[in-house]
């Protein structure tokens, strides 16, 4: 069923979530001018230490610096916005995100995890971070009940209107994403009518290992060959959705995934790290997907930035 | 392509309630007279529930759910007024270490009659400080019924599992369709 008649509390919060959520995909691409672009011109990125990079200018050199550290690449960030806050300033994002790593020939890895706290602003109709703060979590540094205020004022925005150009509507957002989670869920149950609804017809799923899948016989072929492993129960794949472009009629979206697999009698474990492509099209008024391209993410494979990594 | 919020509606359907968000899913059904919650509305409670879990809160867990909330934990305990009822559940999980988040992917949303049924998956990931990296702990599922309450929905119902090799059978599907 097409969704037309949303809240205007579900419109508020996945703006303000995608505002937080789509800085991972330039961060970990080391793409400083399209990170830099999340946040406000006199925007400031403040590290756990008290370190801050402010201004354009600074949070270019933040992921600049970043970029040059040993092991960047192959690196993602998965964030979960987890409430907002009414702050005097203006709403205060809290989430949690973790920082994984993947490098050929080794299980990846989760290497830290924190939480962010992102104060956003309007400006000329667009959400954007005006301060973000970086916190670690861990078993001393955890904020504990009540460290983090999570009662609510009443305090607008200064607009009552935000507009986001170029990007997809509300409705048709949550219709793609939707669409991408039931793939998710379609593969770790095994169920191919569930995942086939997802899809065009004459859909394409490229695969790394199986190649240009077509149709339903295609995601049959990948059903299968994935099912037939006898440790493929227990797995979950997780979508972080980041980024849609606009493609004629249709829409380009890149989101992280990354699976996570639990066998009986062992510890879970973080199996495999990657992006999807996915490119959705409107047939008889339904967005479905088009094609879905599944691909790696590790220290050879990320597709990073032109100009990473960005010299002194 | 263009997209206008209404914020004085979002207000006023907010007021006096935290805002919690979060991931993808999909809404069927409609509400007369108002629009539908999508799932960043409907994933208020379920968020609300994990940060109030991981910051061991239980004040901010029990406003995740609707009075009278029952919850079946993943040992398939009934959390009925017979055991202690919501409070004795949320006492039983402020008791696990501190350094703890957990993750929530809404992977189905169905309505039936006013009400709404999420399934979603969770996964625990911890972090000691004495160790160099966090790790991952568990998987799992919730299947929760939300009803609203003061316009923000609350969790009445919440079944919980783990997901691994043994709670979940995954069909072995054909090669070629018959």
């Amino acid at each position: 069923m097409a969704v037309t008649n949303l809240t205007a509390v579900t419109a508020e919060q996945l703006l303000l979530r995608d505002c937080v959520m789509r800085c991972a995909w330039y961060l970990d691409r080391g793409d400083s001018q399209g990170f830099a672009a999340c946040f406000t011109p006199d925007g400031a990125v403040v590290l756990r230490d008290g370190k801050r990079y402010e201004g354009t200018a600074g949070i270019r050199r933040f992921v600049a610096e970043a970029g040059r550290t040993p092991g960047f690449r192959g690196r993602q960030h998965h964030v979960q916005p987890m409430f907002v806050e009414n702050s005097p300033d203006g709403p205060v994002v809290v989430s949690y995100f973790q920082v994984l790593q993947a490098k050929v020939g080794e299980a990846p890895a989760i290497v830290s995890m924190g939480y962010y706290r992102d104060l956003v602003h309007e400006r000329e109709g667009r959400l954007l971070i005006k301060q973000r703060n970086l916190y670690r979590w861990n078993s001393e540094q955890a904020p504990r009940a009540g460290d983090v205020s999570v009662k609510a004022s009443h305090n607008p925005m200064r607009s009552d209107r935000v507009q986001q150009s170029a990007q997809p509507s509300i409705a048709d957002r949550l219709e793609m994403e939707r669409l991408m989670v039931e793939y998710a869920a379609a593969l770790d149950t095994g169920d191919l009518a569930r995942m086939a609804e997802a899809f065009e017809s004459d859909g394409e799923l490229i695969s790394s290992s199986l190649g240009k899948l077509i149709g339903p016989a295609g995601l049959r072929r990948f059903l299968a060959n994935n099912t037939k492993d006898p440790a493929f129960a227990g797995r979950q794949h997780r979508i972080f959705p980041l980024v849609f472009e606009q493609v004629g009629e249709g829409w380009r979206a890149y989101s992280y995934w990354k699976v996570e697999t639990w066998s009986l009698g062992k510890p879970a474990t973080v199996l495999a790290l990657g992006y999807y492509e996915d490119l959705f099209t409107k047939r008889s008024g339904r967005w479905k997907l088009a094609s879905k391209a599944i691909r790696r993410w590790n220290n050879e494979a990320a597709p990073m930035a032109p100009t990473w990594p960005e010299s002194e | 392509m263009s997209m206008l919020i209404d914020r004085r509606s979002a207000l006023q359907l907010t007021a006096g309630a935290l805002m919690f968000l979060s991931a993808p899913g999909l809404v069927h059904g409609a509400r007369a007279g108002s629009g539908l919650p999508g799932v960043p509305e409907l994933q208020v409670p379920l968020l609300r529930y994990l940060w109030g879990l991981d910051t061991l809160d239980t004040k901010v867990m029990r406003s995740a759910f609707a009075p009278g909330a029952l919850v079946r934990d993943a040992d398939g305990k009934l959390w009925d007024k017979r055991a202690g009822g919501l409070e004795a559940f949320l006492r039983a999980q402020v008791a696990g270490p501190r350094g703890a988040q957990h993750y929530l992917q809404v992977n189905r949303v169905t309505a039936k009659r006013g009400r709404y049924r999420t399934e979603s998956y969770w996964s625990r990931v911890e972090w000691k400080a004495d160790e160099p990296r966090p790790v991952l702990t568990a998987l799992g599922s919730f299947i929760d019924e939300l009803t609203e309450h003061k316009g923000g929905w609350l969790i009445s119902r919440r079944e919980i599992a783990l997901w691994n090799s043994g709670t979940v059978t995954v069909p072995v599907v054909a090669e070629v369709g018959g």
